[in-house]
């Protein structure tokens, strides 16, 4: 009897027949397999004898157009799918028919399954693979940069080597900027986006069920949409490949109040002592949820008790979510940022799940429910400071907080937690005196400073430190007050170092990333800054004396 | 449907489809809310991924020109991608203005077919200029297509299709003024 073969599915190969299944350690086993595809047609026609065809079979499916025929035709050749396309319109392609021909045959990608016989999975659903997996990241003088001739080897997420050229590593799965050719991978990939992640990926890779391949380089919403497919296809809702989206009329009425987002509180500018930040947790995705917002549904509330297909998905990526939280803050991140753009996705024009009344009943719901918080708030003595969307600052008794939540909580049937104590809290203003509402720092209970929208990632590093020196003068305080009088004092002394800096720092001091590239403001414009050509000073220096000026617009006026 | 301004109606009154263009966005702009408001009540049909219409800017001209609340008169969809506009279009019943009805650039042949086939009147509103790009077709099925300028101290109205009056230019000083037919009450047709 020949061994059963075990190991994590790392990639997965398309042949005439079958799949190769690449495991790690370079271990491969082949697996006889078709691929299923689905053809919308009144009848078979002829093309169905086509020798790539191995069956051909007539289903009833539903779909956003109401009951839909279609012939689910199994390929022995996936390459055959192309002239299905040309000619016919096909649905049920996302997730893939290699996505959907794997899950059929229990073969689940960073899944330890074991072959000889039917596959079987060993892993549990939220087990990460112990595997090898290495991002390879390049660097510049600057920073960090995907031409850079120095590189950095991160293997299962720790700093392994660093070097310049091309690095020498052994892995099952390699993400790789630069020049690659020494890195032996099962797979190796050059990741598209600047802040990319393979650890997340493959956590998005885990909870899609689908191969890295088919994800990486993709936007968020590839993982999300195969996600939200493999429900609709398990209640044989057929999945369109370009959805026609009619919308519902409204008056202009209707549209005035329908088309908005979500609620902003303006603060008043000041620095505030004792307030407590209070989010809501995964607002959106939890409207969704809570409500049953769904674009199969947008257009009636009927759905006879059964939750809608991405109300579905999501309360399975909540769920994984909640399990993963506490046990690894990265991979329940790279799950949250699912849920942060399921709701754009929802209103998505592109989105196969998207429908604009869905997206527009959640942001009402959202309004609805920070309202409701701003009212029940007021009504147990709290001061409201600031509202933005899916959170609130405000400030009172700290022994009535949980009560507060609760009755949120109670009122509104989503989760509500405490995202800050802050010692002192200040909102700022604009150059013409209006308030910002997402623009605020405060010291947190502790002495850690939370800012928001102050130090941007475009601004020049020098202006970053200047405002960061700033902000640390006041983080020393634990009163509004002094914090005030901390950066105001500071203010003069740190203002003429960074002028002086402004002439003679250093070349990183005047690096802007703009969209991931480099630029110096030299005497001639800017350049983009691969190599320091110099810099203009007198630029510099007028931009920290305007950033001191709009500071002193903030703190002189006081609470 | 009228444009408010009375010799342009003249002109176009009896035209099934008639379409605007202008370089000038901003002109067409403003003049397109001026023609929904006074063709109220009416469909509007937005075309594209964000924007093309000012409620507020509507609600505005409208009281400006003592028209009264259009808020419940004006029936509105948004087809946000090229697949939505022809089945956005065929939804409509009656009058229908449509907003940059070709902006996506795709599928254009079945928008100008969607368009040809409907039931009711059409005035659509292009940005860009006509005469070079856009869709040939969609040329073809205006019955006319009038091109906005904007000149010092108002702007034209040029016809440069028509089924029943030569290629002329109407000025006029305003788009939201209520000026008098001008010169163009010698182009009526004899009764």
């Amino acid at each position: 009897m020949s061994a059963k073969l075990r190991g994590y599915v790392i990639d997965a190969i398309p042949i005439r027949g079958g799949i190769r299944v690449l495991l790690d350690d370079f271990k491969e086993v082949f697996l006889k397999s078709t691929f299923p595809i689905y053809v919308a047609a009144e009848s078979p026609p002829d093309f169905f004898e086509h020798p790539d065809v191995s069956s051909v079979e007539e289903e009833e499916w539903e779909s956003f157009e109401g009951p839909v025929k279609l012939y689910h035709v199994e390929l022995e050749d996936i390459g055959a799918l192309s002239a299905f396309r040309r000619k016919f319109r096909l649905y049920n392609t996302t997730p893939s028919p290699l996505a959907q021909a794997l899950v059929r045959l229990n073969v689940l990608p960073f899944r330890l399954v074991e072959f000889g016989g039917t596959p079987r999975v060993l892993s549990g659903p939220n087990d990460f693979p112990d595997i090898r997996y290495v991002e390879v990241r390049r660097y510049s003088w600057f920073g960090p940069d995907r031409k850079g001739k120095k590189y950095r080897v991160f293997l299962n997420g720790e700093l392994a080597e660093e070097g310049e050229g091309s690095p020498k590593v052994s892995c099952d799965v390699a993400y790789c900027e630069g020049e690659c050719g020494g890195v032996r991978a099962v797979i190796k990939l050059r990741p598209r986006s600047r802040d990319f992640s393979l650890k997340a990926d493959i956590e998005r890779s885990l909870v899609a069920r689908a191969l890295l391949r088919e994800i990486a380089g993709s936007s968020i919403g590839k993982a999300l949409t195969i996600n939200e497919a493999w429900v609709a296809i398990k209640r044989r809702f057929a999945v369109p490949d370009a959805k026609v989206n009619v919308e519902r009329p409204k008056t202009l009425k209707e549209l005035i109040e329908d088309d908005r987002a979500g609620l902003i509180v303006f603060p008043r500018p000041g620095f505030y002592d004792a307030a407590y930040q209070l989010d809501f947790t995964s607002m959106y995705p939890s409207i969704i949820v809570s409500r049953n917002i769904s674009p199969e549904n947008a257009h009636s509330k009927a759905s006879g008790g059964q939750l809608g297909i991405v109300p579905e998905a999501l309360k399975g990526l909540l769920e994984v979510r909640q399990a993963l939280k506490g046990v690894d803050e990265e991979r329940a991140d790279a799950v949250k940022l699912m849920l942060v753009a399921s709701f754009g996705y929802l209103g998505y024009r592109n989105s196969k799940f998207g429908r604009v009344e869905a997206y527009e009943e959640v942001t009402r719901a959202a309004r609805e429910a920070l309202r409701e918080a701003i009212g029940l708030a007021e009504k147990r003595g709290f001061e409201v400071l600031h509202g933005i969307v899916d959170s609130l600052t405000v400030r009172g008794p700290r022994e009535g907080l949980e009560g507060l939540i609760g009755s949120i909580e109670e009122a509104t049937g989503l989760r509500m937690r405490v995202d800050a104590e802050y010692d002192w809290v200040a909102f700022t203003r604009g150059l013409l005196g209006e308030p910002h509402p997402q623009r605020y720092f405060g010291r947190v209970r502790g002495g850690a400073l939370k800012v928001r929208g102050v130090i941007k990632a475009n601004q020049p590093n020098l202006i970053k430190g200047f405002l960061l020196e700033l902000l640390s003068a006041a983080s020393r305080e634990v009163r509004g007050e002094d914090a005030r009088r901390a950066m105001l004092d500071a203010l003069p002394s740190l203002t003429e170092k960074y002028v002086r800096l402004s002439a003679d720092g250093e070349p990183l001091d005047y690096v802007m990333m703009v969209r991931g590239t480099p630029y110096v403001r030299g005497v001639g414009g800017f350049y983009r800054a691969y190599a320091y050509r110099g810099h203009d000073p007198i630029y510099y220096a007028g931009y920290v004396r305007r950033t001191a000026k709009e500071v002193r617009g903030w703190l002189e006026d006081g609470i | 449907m009228r444009t408010g301004f009375d010799g342009l109606d003249e002109i176009i009154a009896d035209d099934w489809i008639v379409e605007f263009f202008s370089v000038n966005a901003r002109l067409l702009f403003s003049f397109y809310h001026r023609v929904i408001v006074e063709s109220a009540p009416v469909n509007v049909l937005v075309v594209g991924e964000r924007g093309g219409l000012d409620p507020y800017l509507l609600i505005q001209i409208a009281r400006a020109t003592g028209r009264g609340p259009v808020e419940e008169e004006l029936i509105v969809r948004r087809a946000f991608k090229a697949e939505d506009v022809p089945s956005s279009i065929e939804s409509f019943d009656g009058d229908l203005v449509v907003i940059d009805p070709y902006h996506h650039n795709k599928l254009q042949n079945r928008v100008a077919s969607a368009i040809k086939e409907r039931g009711g009147r059409t005035f659509l509103f292009s940005f860009g200029d006509r005469k070079r790009y856009g869709s040939a077709f969609g040329w073809h099925v205006a019955s006319s297509v009038i091109e906005l300028k904007e000149v010092e101290g108002g702007f034209k109205a040029k016809v440069v299709k028509s089924p029943s009056h030569p290629e002329l230019e109407l000025t006029f000083s305003s788009i939201f003024w209520r000026g008098d037919e001008g010169l163009s009450r010698w182009l009526r047709r004899s009764p």
